[in-house]
Order: structure tokens, then sequence, then C-alpha cells
């Protein structure tokens, strides 16, 4: 027997399987080899200290009496609880970092914009949106007639930049005409233009996603907080379910003209004027009176957009 | 240890022990008391070889008894009862040894204890009776120690088996039974945590 073999049979010689010739020829090549003999030996003292391990030697009736009451109460689910706000926190913390991770998120607007592949880029000289809408103005551009209808949305929570990204976003993704882009975004002059940008370093990530291109929205130096456009029922049926999802994501609170005091004095003077001088009925596209029914097709009506004023 | 070999003359269970689990399967509290009080020495000395130290050991004890007491039925017989206890006193140490762990210790609450209560139990080194000199007491006492400590620090697989086998007095075909392996698993893991354990102590 070699020392190899040797070797590979200490674990047996230690659990009494060895027998025999196998066990003659394993105490042979003990005597005659030392280093065997201590590998061996040290294997035996080891196993012979662990069968010396401490045991429990008694245990007192108090054990089983707290056991048996609690048997008998039913109190059997295990004392150790889930503690279930630590796991929400948890998760949601994961959850954020798994989304960070994935979209890269550097900020809500470019989170909003980025999942559809649009990122805003303000323009060198960019200045927070102003109020350049007047109430004259805007009342001597709707000429309006008595008994007419003037829809109004007012987005107190949403900036006129995130409200084009939003839409853009949604018109990527086929929730909003262009036809309703074009009026909204391009004819009221909130947009100069929207150009395709490959990064750089775009992560595998990214590319797998399908998020390698990336537009980038080119506003005016200018943004007007209040906008004035003239939309069809179609398009009005639209953009409240487009309200509806803005509302969802920005959790914005869309008011009627006059309950807000995000809206500029001027217009909401010029609406009351206009309520009670000309007997105009005030529409709010986000409302729950709100219905086109009447609206004969194609026919265009004023709609005023109202958004957050930066600075304000 | 005599407390796990079962007597497999027949049935693996001695009579008594048949006769208890099977008031205990129908529900008879009294019999579960006397199952405990016939088999906590045991469930307390394998939980505390196993942890390695008297903390929890009660705590750990109690919730072995609720789970049997829960789960006796599911006891066919298939092995000795001190197999299967062996067995449910192992998934319960892993489950604990999880709450233990970083992540668990972030989503699960001990259990509120109240006054630091006295231990239930007492231990005993199987040394003191048998050596006389004290000072070679205290060099054995100190190597049981170290050797427990090494143990204590190999990889789960590897304690598991070890504990089982040299400490528990387990037969391969025991611990294959309550670990859910083959044969030649059990033996080269014994092997490998032999190995590993002499690599770690000095003698």
């Amino acid at each position: 027997m070699d020392c190899k073999q040797f070797k590979r049979l200490i674990g047996d010689e230690l659990d009494g399987q060895l027998e025999g010739r196998l066990l003659r020829e394993f105490a042979e090549h003990r005597a005659k080899c030392r280093s065997c003999d201590q590998d061996y030996l040290k294997h035996r003292r080891i196993q012979l200290y662990m069968r010396r391990f401490p045991t429990v030697s008694k245990v007192s009736g108090r054990f089983r009496a707290e056991l048996m009451s609690r048997v008998r109460n039913g109190d059997l689910r295990s004392h150790y609880r889930l503690n279930y706000a630590r796991v929400t926190v948890s998760l949601a913390f994961l959850a954020v970092v798994f989304f960070g991770v994935l979209f890269g998120v550097n900020t809500y607007q470019e989170y909003i914009g980025q999942q559809k592949a649009y990122i805003a880029l303000a323009p060198e000289g960019h200045e927070p949106g102003e109020m350049i809408a007047s109430s004259r103005a805007l009342a001597d551009e709707l000429k309006l007639r008595p008994g007419d209808s003037v829809f109004a949305l007012s987005l107190p929570d949403v900036s006129t930049e995130e409200f084009v990204l939003k839409l853009l976003a949604d018109y990527e993704r086929g929730a909003v005409s262009e036809e309703l882009l074009s009026k909204l975004a391009v004819e009221t002059g909130l947009l100069d233009g929207v150009s395709m940008k490959i990064p750089e370093q775009a992560s595998a990530v990214d590319i797998l996603l399908g998020h390698y291109s990336r537009g980038v929205v080119i506003f005016p130096r200018q943004l007007p907080s209040i906008v004035l456009a003239y939309v069809t029922r179609r398009d009005l049926r639209e953009l409240r379910s487009f309200t509806l999802e803005v509302i969802n994501t920005y959790g914005a609170q869309v008011t009627l003209f006059g309950s807000s005091t995000q809206i500029a004095p001027e217009v909401l003077e010029a609406i009351s004027q206009w309520r009670e001088e000309k007997g105009l009925e005030i529409v709010d596209v986000s409302g729950a009176s709100f219905s086109v029914e009447s609206l004969p097709d194609g026919t265009e009506v004023p709609l005023v957009l109202s958004f957050r004023r930066d600075g304000a | 240890m005599a407390l796990v070999a079962a007597d497999k003359a027949g049935s693996y269970n001695p009579p008594e022990v048949e006769e208890l689990v099977a008031r205990c399967q129908a529900g008879n509290l009294d019999a579960f008391d006397d199952l405990v009080a016939r088999y906590q020495r045991f469930v307390f000395t394998t939980v505390y070889q196993h942890l390695g130290s008297t903390d929890e050991v009660e705590d750990i004890a109690q919730e072995v008894f609720l789970r049997v007491f829960k789960f006796i039925h599911r006891y066919r017989g298939q092995a000795s009862f001190e197999t299967w206890l062996y067995k449910v006193v192992l998934n319960y140490i892993r489950t604990h040894q999880r709450r233990k762990s970083l992540l668990g210790r972030l989503f699960y609450e001990p259990p509120a204890r109240g006054e630091e209560a006295d231990k239930s139990f007492d231990t005993v080194s199987q040394l003191a009776a048998e050596t006389e000199d004290p000072a070679s007491s205290m060099e054995h006492r100190r190597m049981v120690e170290e050797i427990m400590d090494a143990v204590r620090s190999l990889p789960r697989m590897y304690r598991e088996v070890l504990i089982m086998r040299e400490v528990s007095e387990l037969s391969y075909e025991e611990i294959a039974e309550v670990l859910g392996l083959s044969l030649g698993t059990v033996k080269s893991r014994i092997n490998r945590a032999r190995d590993l354990l002499r690599s770690k102590v000095k003698l």
C-alpha cells in the first residue's frame, strides 16, 4: 500500500469499515510510514474530541411548560416576524435603483423624455417661460360671439416644456396624432424643431432596449405659459385622454380657470369679463362636464392652454 | 450518540415510540407532552452542537417542537422518528441562520424577549467525567473548543455532515436520509470535511 492509497482509506478506517487484507495493509503502512501515521493519528484525535463535544444534560420543566402552553393556546406561529415596512422600503429602493440603472435617470424630466427617446436641451440663452399673452390680446384674438364655447385646460403643475415633451413622447408611441401635435406644439410656436442624435457611448442596455438614439427637442428662446390654439372635436377628445395621462404622470392639479392661483390674474379677469359680457360657456377639458357631442364635425373651436409659470 | 441510533429490528422505532407518535398524530396533547419530555434533550443537544453556542438554543428548540406538532402527521414511518426529527431540527436551524444573516436581519424581527431569563438547560462536557487530572482536563477542553471553532468555520455543507457523523454519530444511511443525498455524496462530503478540519486544527 502506498501513501496515496493509505490517505484514501483513512476515512474508511475511522468509520470502522476496513477489514481483512485492507485493514492489515493499512496497519502495516502506518508502522513503516511515520508521516502517514501522524496524519492518521491527527484524524483520529479530532474524531475522539468531536465525540466529546458538550451535550445538554438537563432541560428544566419550564421549557416544556412554556411550550405546552403555546400548543394549548394555539400559538403555533413562529415568533420571528417579517417586518413588512422594511421589506416595502427595500423593494421600493431596489426598484428605484433598477429603473435608474436601466434608463440612466438623471432627472424626472429626462426620464419622461428618454423613455420615449426625447431629451430636452434648452438652447443657449433660454429663459423660463413668461407670460406673453395678455388678457386684451387673448380677448381680441378670440373674436368670440355670445354663446360660443371656449375650451380651457389649466395644468398648473406642468411647465410648457414638460407639456411639449410629454406630447412628443405620446406622439412617438402613437397615443397622440400628428395633427394634434402640430396644432398644439408646432403651430403655436412652442417647438422649434426635433433632431435625432446617436450618443457616442450607448450602453448595451440602451442598444438592447432601442434607446440608442435620442431626439433632441429644440425650444424657442422664450416659451409662453398661456397658449391659444384652434382644435376640432376629434382633437379635443384626444387632448382629454392625453390630459388624464398627464395627470397620472405628473400628479398635476388640473383645474378649471378661476380656481388655480397659478393662473395670471389678468387672464382670470378676462375670462370673468367674457363670462359676464358675452355669456360664453367655458368648458374644462379635464372636467366631469366635458362634452363635445354638440360640436359639428370639422369645426374648429378655441382652446386656451395654461401652464406653470416658472419663476412665478 | 445513543439517542440517535434507531432500533431497526422489525420497525424503525421502539414500540413505545410508535405508539407515542401515533397518539400525537391523532392530536393527543398529553402524548405530545410525553414526546417532548422524551426528545427534548436530544433536540437541545442537536441544536446546541450545530449552533456551537448556547444562545438561542431554547428558542430554536421551542420552534422545532412547534413544527413537530404541526407536521407530525407527515411522518410516515419511512425512517426512524429520530431521523425525521433530526431533519426537522436541521431544517429549522437553516431557516434560523438565514434569518440571522445580514439580509435576514433586515427583514425579520427577532422574538421579543422579556427580562433576561435563566437558561432552562445545562450543558456538560463529557471530558470532565473521564479525566481526573485537572490540567489535562483543561487542555482537553481547550482542544474541544478549538475544534468546535474550526467546525463552525467550515462551509455549511461540510459542517453539517461532519457534525452528524462525528458528533451525533449518525450512520451514512441516516445522514443521506436527513439531507436527501446519495450515499456516495455523503461519503465524499465527509471525507472532504475531515480533510478541511484537519488542515484547520493544530494538534
